[in-house]
């Protein structure tokens, strides 16, 4: 151990002697060698895909339609006769998105499902806000534990990985991956968010679809005035729907928040990043943000928008949405089955999407929503094998309709489901127990299904079919930029506050182009040419 | 009309009584309101809540779903006790060890009292750091135990601070005679030095115990085991971070508003405090008076 003189620890290098101490690395010792090759990751040959043909949806799914059912299957189908642990202990690091669940010495669900894993499963969780905090101290403090749930924005991510956990390309990659029947089972195109550092180092906990966002509409809450079947084909008539649905002195608005990324939709802009040959640009440098901006002011000005949107959280929108206060809510397809689960409403709530049209006329252009949750790595440090792990990560993805799924999403009949002909509608006591963050290590692509409303899934599956074709894809998804990785959290919250600032009618429009400005120079014009510079090496390829 | 005559001092006009009495009401209502809001949300029927955007200041009728919800799991009865017993024994040996040194060095003769104060003030000045404090706790393997939450914060030294002024200004006389009794160091402080220290001790058993309390940070990030958690930490979940009860997708039997749930933690964590604080409030009082008037 080096001795650590009085100038070393006055001199400010009070974290590199806590290295010199501990001999434990912090974060900087990941920061090495931060740039990732696109080039590398390029020749790494993906998971093949092979989809499972065990369950067949009622509402057939493609590469970007979701399958959908419209009841649980009578008879589901057991697809894992082997239990996936080793008998030891196995440690997860994830975050949760409900409740606290439970501890495993209370949790029926989390006893039951050591006993089919085959192995104990020990769950350090915390809560989406916290998770990032104690995700980096945990990293910091060399303490991991076998399994850990990184989220895609984690700052420095192919070095940490790279550093830390294992490269799974050997068992992976090609059709290595039909070892692992469901991990094959989840489509390629998640696969190139676990490419890092030449490597697959780790499996998708995949999203895409599901979490596309657009208007949610109620049904029941528009009928009453008359309307059936909102189909605005412009800009105007989109306001026209709005002011109809708006009664302030009745305490009724149309909108929960300002619909900012519905209107940049109308106007074709791009999703996060756009590629024109090898040039990257970010959807705020779009000129047609003055306009998209001015029409958000407009429709703020004319009181369609909650005036509470600007300062409450998302449950009270929730709440608003529910309760009939607005009638309308920018959100995805799985906030959509949480309504129905959250309505006070009874039989009469109904929800449905709004397609988006042209600013003018014609067809908008849908944001596709982000490809994953998170990455689930494998630490190097863990003493199983990378066998064992995988078939664990496998298990997690039977997809809808398997008895593992049921399983693992519902419980145990009686007492965290009960069956309604043959579809499970959790119990209270289901619902708290279930949720230990299982999803969080893999998870199967969702499935269009609301138990005991088959109307739910038609309607999904309705307007995905009809967006489709238009959906516009992130070009930055699967290429690395290392400043991206560190600030634009940061600075698009930068962003986003002028924005606010904007449609209020706090600042004027004009505002929006400075702000670009230092976006580019703090960092943007950065993660540009790092994007450019990745795609290129890749191109090469 | 002459004005009647209080104490010497003649009464105010019954106008300016009027105005005095709605600007007293106006405050006390902006002080009540919102503890009547908590309360009324949290026993609120679903509905209502929903209709009223989230908070009920006049229930339609009574509802124990958020807090029947809230007890079903056992999670927050385990961490309300876990609070109760970290600020228990927490707050007895915070009082033990910070009361022994800082009597330590209150006494003139203490050889190293000098370098043990510019430690203690060292202390003040600079924080270890969210890593360093990690690492530290770590390697001393307290990780996952309840003693992460009591050990690192167990002396706060400016409590020690105002701890010694109170012990330095204690009459020289008295603690001699003690000696002169035959009392030795640990006779004269238990004996002597407590009983006539119970008002400062009563203050500073306050702050830690506040501190304890409240202390969420240190419970994420060196406890694993939900187990451990204390109530901060659940009710932070709940209410800051905007947690749904459930994760809900699936579709289940209906559970009550996440307002009436935020609500009804709030209540549950407010409850301890409400019972104690009368007791104490005095106190709050002559410790900040003894920290300002003493350095």
């Amino acid at each position: 151990m080096q001795p650590i003189s009085r100038r070393t620890l006055l001199g400010g290098g009070l974290a590199a002697t806590a290295v010199a101490v501990t001999g434990t690395p912090l974060l900087t010792a990941c920061s090495s060698g931060g740039a990732d090759t696109a080039a590398a990751n390029l020749a790494v040959k993906l998971p093949d895909h092979r989809p499972y043909q065990g369950v067949q949806p009622d509402l057939p799914g493609t590469d970007r339609v979701l399958a959908g059912f419209l009841k649980y299957p009578a008879h589901p189908v057991r697809a894992i006769h082997e239990k996936p642990g080793d008998g030891k202990p196995i440690s997860f690091l994830t975050n949760i998105p409900g409740a606290i669940p439970p501890a495993e010495n209370r949790n029926r669900f989390w006893q039951a499902m050591n006993d089919r894993l085959g192995s104990d499963l020990s769950i350090s969780m915390a809560s989406n806000d916290e998770y990032p905090k104690k995700f980096a101290t945990r990293i910091a403090g060399g303490d991991l534990p076998d399994v850990l749930n990184i989220p895609p924005t984690t700052p420095e991510l192919p070095a940490l990985l790279k550093a830390k956990c294992r490269n799974l390309t050997e068992q992976l990659s090609g059709d290595a991956v039909h070892d692992y029947p469901f991990l094959a089972n989840i489509p390629t195109e998640y696969w190139k968010g676990c490419v890092f550092n030449g490597g697959i180092y780790g499996v998708p906990v995949p999203r895409g679809m599901s979490r596309t966002s657009l208007p949610l509409y109620r049904v029941d809450l528009l009928a009453a005035k008359g309307i059936k079947n909102p189909a605005p084909k412009n800009f105007a008539e989109f306001l026209d729907l709005c002011t109809a649905m708006t009664e302030p002195k009745r305490h009724r608005w149309a909108w929960t928040k300002a619909p900012t990324a519905y209107v940049r939709q109308m106007f074709g802009m791009a999703n996060q990043w756009k590629r024109s040959g090898d040039r990257f640009t970010t959807m705020y440098e779009d000129e047609a943000n003055a306009d998209a901006l001015e029409a958000t002011r407009k429709l703020v000005a004319a009181g369609v928008v909650n005036p509470d949107a600007f300062g409450d959280k998302a449950s009270a929108r929730k709440q608003w949405f529910n309760g009939g206060i607005a009638a309308f809510d920018l959100d995805s397809f799985v906030a959509w089955n949480q309504y129905y689960a959250e309505n006070t409403a009874g039989d009469a709530f109904s929800v449905d999407m709004l397609d988006v049209p042209g600013f003018d006329g014609g067809l908008g252009k849908p944001w596709m929503g982000a490809a994953l949750n998170n990455v689930t790595a494998f630490s190097t440090g863990s003493k199983h094998s990378t066998e064992t792990l995988l078939k664990l990560a496998n298990w997690m993805a039977a997809p809808f309709g398997t008895e593992e799924y049921l399983f693992r999403k519902y419980g145990v009949a009686g007492r965290h489901y009960t069956l309604h002909g043959s579809d499970p509608i959790p119990t209270k006591v289901g619902v708290v127990e279930t949720g230990i963050g299982l999803q969080y290590i893999c998870d199967s692509d969702l499935a269009l299904y609301y138990a005991g409303r088959p109307e739910v899934p038609q309607r999904q599956h309705r307007i995905q079919q009809r967006i489709a074709d238009r959906l516009v894809y992130d070009a930055s998804y699967g290429l690395y930029s290392e400043t991206m990785s560190r600030k634009w959290t940061q600075l698009t919250a930068v962003l986003l506050d002028v924005e606010n600032q904007i449609v209020q009618g706090k600042q004027p429009v004009s505002a929006w182009r400075p702000a670009v400005k230092t976006f580019l120079s703090s960092g943007g014009t950065a993660m540009k040419s790092e994007l450019a510079k990745a795609y290129a090496e890749a191109a090469k390829r | 009309m002459s004005r009647r005559i209080v104490n010497g001092v003649p009464a105010p006009s019954w106008p300016m009584r009027v105005v005095k009495g709605l600007v007293l009401a106006v405050f006390c209502a902006a002080v009540v309101i919102p503890f009547v809001g908590v309360i009324a949300t949290s026993v609120a029927p679903d509905r209502q809540i929903d209709e009223a955007g989230g908070l009920v200041l006049i229930p339609h009728s009574i509802s124990l779903d958020a807090y029947r919800s809230l007890f079903a799991g056992g999670v927050v009865t385990r961490a309300l006790g876990i609070s109760v017993l970290v600020t228990v024994v927490g707050t007895l040996l915070s009082l033990t060890v910070s009361g022994l040194l800082a009597y330590a060095l209150s006494r003139p003769g203490f050889v190293a009292r000098r370098p043990l104060l510019l430690i203690v003030l060292f202390s003040m000045l600079f924080s270890p750091g969210m890593i360093p404090l990690y690492l530290v706790v770590k390697q001393a393997g307290l990780l996952n135990s309840i003693w992460a939450l009591i050990v690192p914060t167990m002396v706060n030294a400016f409590n020690v601070i105002v701890l010694r002024a109170f012990f330095a200004n204690l009459p020289g006389e008295i603690i001699e005679s003690a000696r002169i009794d035959g009392a030795g160091e640990l006779r004269t402080f238990t004996s002597i030095v407590l009983p006539l220290s119970k008002a400062v001790l009563s203050v500073i058993g306050l702050f830690y115990a506040v501190g304890y309390w409240n202390a969420f940070f240190s419970a994420l990030l060196y406890l694993d085991d939900s187990r451990l958690w204390p109530l901060q930490l659940v009710l932070r979940t709940y209410v800051i971070n905007d947690t749904q009860l459930g994760s809900g997708e699936l579709g289940t039997e209906r559970l009550p508003p996440q307002a009436a749930i935020q609500m009804a933690i709030l209540v549950v964590s407010i409850v301890p405090i409400l019972l104690v604080y009368p007791f104490l409030q005095r106190h709050f009082t002559k410790g900040v008076l003894t920290g300002a008037v003493k350095g």
